[in-house]
């Protein structure tokens, strides 16, 4: 038999008892801590809960990294015992589980705290079961009262489901337990209605207690950014209006619409992404080092450049942002539609399925430095990069004639193939004298790090249930980059546009080079 | 013949120029060769150590290392020999060859001192140094000590030598003199102690944790393996001094050696079942929970390791107690 114990062990051991802190966590071993919980889905029979919600918990389940008598409520219109419920979301998180076997065993265990509740979430009744539902979970599996709201519906419901969770008295507990609450982007349609949404979400739940998800946030890439920013010394000296010329941000996709013409058509691409993921990417690139790294304050750092960024006056908009829109074209052997032939859209839409914009970010840091961010459809190529081009060297000592040495270009690879690239000057062996020619010098996050990578709602969901929101919006950067982008968008609804304007397959509208030749760049091609 | 470590190195740089011309001049669809390399990792073996090469080539997709295999001839009298060559592979989906540099040096007992001077020369210079010693009998020979001393971090596993506690206790005087060890008899237990923290995460497991009284530790072989001595005394550094830690034999005819972990209070007890090789059962009052127990190869948990490149003062706290049982 083992017994006693060294003094100081002892006092550590009591003081952590005391605290009532777990005296079993490794902190250097173990995941994240998760206390007991419930996870609530409002659109559990969609889409999102089938295809990344489900598949990441059962993920993290996998991983042990979720807590002891984890649960799961699924709610959605649809009538469903528990029993189907749980059987249609073993089908689809043995369909959508990316890098990862499926264990029938632990499905097993894991869909035995699976519950779903049929409601309509207008009616006070659905509520009412819920809390009933929740209640027993609680008593039954340990959970302690914590439960996390995930807003998975139409964003029309978002407030109404809120306000309903607080008139059923869901939003606060009793005992203590902790109630927070997920929504999913777009946060309102514009800055108004993104105000109006906060102050009935607001009315219901504290700030802290709400997440507000951008998936982007999440992607290990973009994390890594900070990494390399303020983990290394080589390039912050750089990072700065002197030795910058020009950051070109690019989120590209090859694919149309796939099937979502009547959102798309509503939402855009400014409003899509711009909006909201790449101006988060932007800030990442660009704030200022936080004092420490907790979610506060990284996110103040964040929120400050946000507003930092420069509202564009109704004249400077035509000069400054390009609106395009996709035409039928012949990719490879395949004949694409164009947008206004599209499922669902109408033939003489004036959506943007392409926006570029030229940002600027009224800093010390940053003053006078253009920021070229543009996403689309139907691009050549799916990418999402970050491209710093530096300034040319002050005198070109060794390239003579028509060749003009090209400048040192970082590139941050988003996905795929996520990496960092420096492209510099090097001799050329076989030129003859000193001729340079540009090399690459590649970090490849998957040769470096073999090991799997979360995915970004694997992320994200263990943040939320860990009460960490670093990845998370506030609402203050919400208005900030409603702020930026509202005055395009007052000027793109206020102008009729002779679409389509670029031919599925290409770069996009000519209109977006003569925006970047005027200031005498060009866009690379990613 | 005699082995230097700048025709080691040489032929390493022939290798690169000669892959990235094959590369160049192979299929169009090529991209070159990435020559990656994040740190020197030392491999310590056997002659006829069949699982080394696999685990191996496992950590360099993972940590792309200059690898330095240092193999022990059967044969004491054999004399030092070395040889460069590259592992090289194409990641699913991506047109670029990922290619990792190998030199090993191989000798007898007799002569296997004479790796020391070579290795020295033969380090990726400005990357941390990791030796994993997977031969017990290298642990034995003087020449461990001077390996060692290159490493920022060395890694054995405890289980596998003749005397376990006697590694324990080296491990335990290294430690205590500021050197990194990483034992993989603990690193197998993470999963065991991870599932008792998640357990007592739980509130209701929180209040059961002031009144426990005991706790045991339940193996199915004789004797009692050192890893059982290992989560005794995680628990007893853990635990206050209410709470007596007793190890308990209960044969069976399993792969596993650790069935069962039982906490029990005047009252009540919480337990933590193995039901077959990849699953655990946590019986908390009627609440019944399963946790998933992954085979864990050598790799996985040499990667766990290597994830450490620092102090780790709960092992070492562990290793202290588990020292002196």
């Amino acid at each position: 038999m083992y017994r006693g114990v060294h003094p100081a062990i002892l006092k550590l051991s009591m003081m952590q008892a005391q605290d009532s802190a777990n005296p079993f966590h490794d902190s250097l071993r173990f995941e994240k801590r998760i206390p007991p919980c419930s996870v609530l889905i409002f659109g559990a029979n969609g889409d999102l809960t089938m295809r990344k919600l489900l598949p990441a918990l059962y993920r993290l389940a996998y991983e042990r990294k979720l807590p002891s008598g984890f649960s799961i409520v699924g709610n959605s219109r649809t009538l469903m015992t528990h029993e189907q419920f749980r059987e249609k979301m073993r089908v689809s998180v043995e369909k959508f589980i990316e890098n990862s076997p499926f264990d029938a065993s632990l499905w097993e265990d894991f869909a035995r705290g699976i519950f779903y509740i049929a409601g309509d979430i207008s009616d006070p009744a659905c509520y009412a079961a819920m809390k009933v539902q929740l209640d027993e979970i609680e008593k039954d599996r340990g959970t302690g009262g914590n439960v996390l709201f995930y807003l998975s519906t139409q964003p029309s419901f978002y407030a109404s489901v809120v306000e309903q969770l607080g008139a059923a008295g869901l939003a606060k507990h009793e005992g203590g337990g902790w109630r927070r609450v997920v929504i999913e982007k777009p946060f309102g349609r514009d800055l108004a209605s993104a105000q109006e949404l906060n102050h009935r979400i607001t009315a219901v739940f504290s700030e802290r207690d709400i997440y507000r998800i951008d998936h982007y946030l999440g992607k290990e890439t973009v994390q890594n950014v900070l990494a390399f920013r303020f983990g290394n010394t080589i390039f912050e000296p750089l990072w700065n209006r002197r030795y910058i010329s020009h950051v070109q941000v690019t989120a590209a996709e090859s694919i149309g619409v796939e099937g979502r013409g009547a959102y798309y058509q509503e939402a855009g691409a400014l409003r899509d992404m711009i909006q909201n993921h790449l101006l988060q990417v932007m800030a990442t690139v660009t704030m200022e080092a936080p004092s420490h790294f907790d979610s506060d304050t990284v996110r103040d750092e964040r929120a400050k450049l946000l507003r930092s960024i420069r509202i564009l006056k109704p004249e400077e908009v035509d000069l400054n942002a390009v609106k395009g829109q996709y035409g039928p074209a012949r990719i490879g052997n395949e004949d694409v539609l164009g947008f206004r032939q599209e499922k669902d859209v109408k033939p003489d839409a004036q959506t943007d399925t392409f926006a570029a914009v030229t940002f600027f970010v009224d800093n010390w840091r940053w003053a006078g430095v253009p920021f070229y961010v543009r996403t689309g459809k139907r691009l050549p190529k799916r990418v999402t990069d970050i491209a710093i081009r530096f300034q040319p060297a002050p005198l070109s000592l060794f390239n003579t004639g028509a060749t003009v040495p090209a400048p040192n270009l970082l590139i941050l690879r988003i996905q795929p193939d996520e990496g960092i690239s420096l492209r510099f000057q090097s001799k050329d062996p076989a030129g003859g004298g000193m001729v340079l020619r540009p090399v690459s010098m590649d970090f490849n996050y998957g040769s470096s790090f073999g090991t799997r990578t979360p995915s970004a709602y694997e992320t994200l969901l263990l943040d939320a249930l860990g009460g960490d929101s670093t990845l998370y919006t506030r609402q203050d950067m919400v208005e900030a980059s409603w702020r930026a982008v509202e005055p395009i968008l007052n000027h793109w609804n206020n102008t009729s546009y002779d679409f389509p304007n670029y031919d599925a397959g290409t770069w996009g509208p000519k209109a977006a080079d003569e925006m970047l030749e005027r200031r005498g760049h060009v866009w690379r091609v990613p | 013949m005699i082995v230097k470590p700048e025709t080691l190195l040489k032929d390493l740089s022939a290798l690169w120029i000669q892959l990235g011309k094959e590369e160049t001049e192979g299929s169009d669809r090529s991209a070159g060769v990435l020559r990656a390399v994040t740190m020197t990792f030392l491999l310590g073996i056997d002659e006829g150590d069949e699982g080394a090469g696999e685990a191996l080539a496992q950590l360099m997709h993972e940590h792309p290392s200059r690898a330095i295999v240092l193999k022990l001839s059967k044969d004491d009298s054999v004399e030092l020999e070395g040889r460069a060559f590259a592992q090289c592979w194409m990641p699913f989906g991506r047109r670029q060859q990922i290619c990792c540099e190998q030199v090993e040096l191989s000798a007898g007992a007799n002569h296997f001192t004479d790796t020391l001077s070579l290795l020295r020369g033969l380090m990726a210079p400005d990357l941390p140094v990791v030796f994993w010693c997977r031969s017990s009998r290298l642990f034995e020979h003087p020449a461990f000590v001077g390996i060692a001393a290159f490493a920022d971090k060395v890694i054995v596993d405890s289980r596998t030598h003749p005397d376990p506690l006697k590694t324990v206790k080296f491990l335990n005087s290294e430690l205590k003199s500021g050197h990194l060890y990483g034992d993989l008899t603990w690193t197998r237990l993470t999963h065991w102690r991870e599932t008792v923290a998640t357990v007592f995460e739980r509130m209701d497991c929180r209040a059961f944790l002031g009144d426990m009284n005991r706790a045991e530790v339940q193996y199915t072989h004789m004797p009692e393996p050192i890893a059982v001595g290992y989560l005794s005394a995680w628990l007893r550094s853990t635990l206050n001094d209410q709470v007596a830690v007793e190890g308990i034999y209960v044969p069976a005819d399993v792969s596993w050696q650790i069935q069962k972990l039982r906490f029990a209070t005047p009252q009540s007890e919480v337990s933590i079942d193995r039901t077959d090789k990849g699953i655990v059962e946590a019986h908390i009052q009627n609440f019944t929970t399963r946790s998933v127990f992954e085979v864990l190869d050598e790799a996985r948990l040499v990667r766990e390791e290597l994830a450490i490149l620092g102090q780790d003062p709960i092992f070492a706290k562990v290793v202290e107690f588990a020292s002196n049982p």
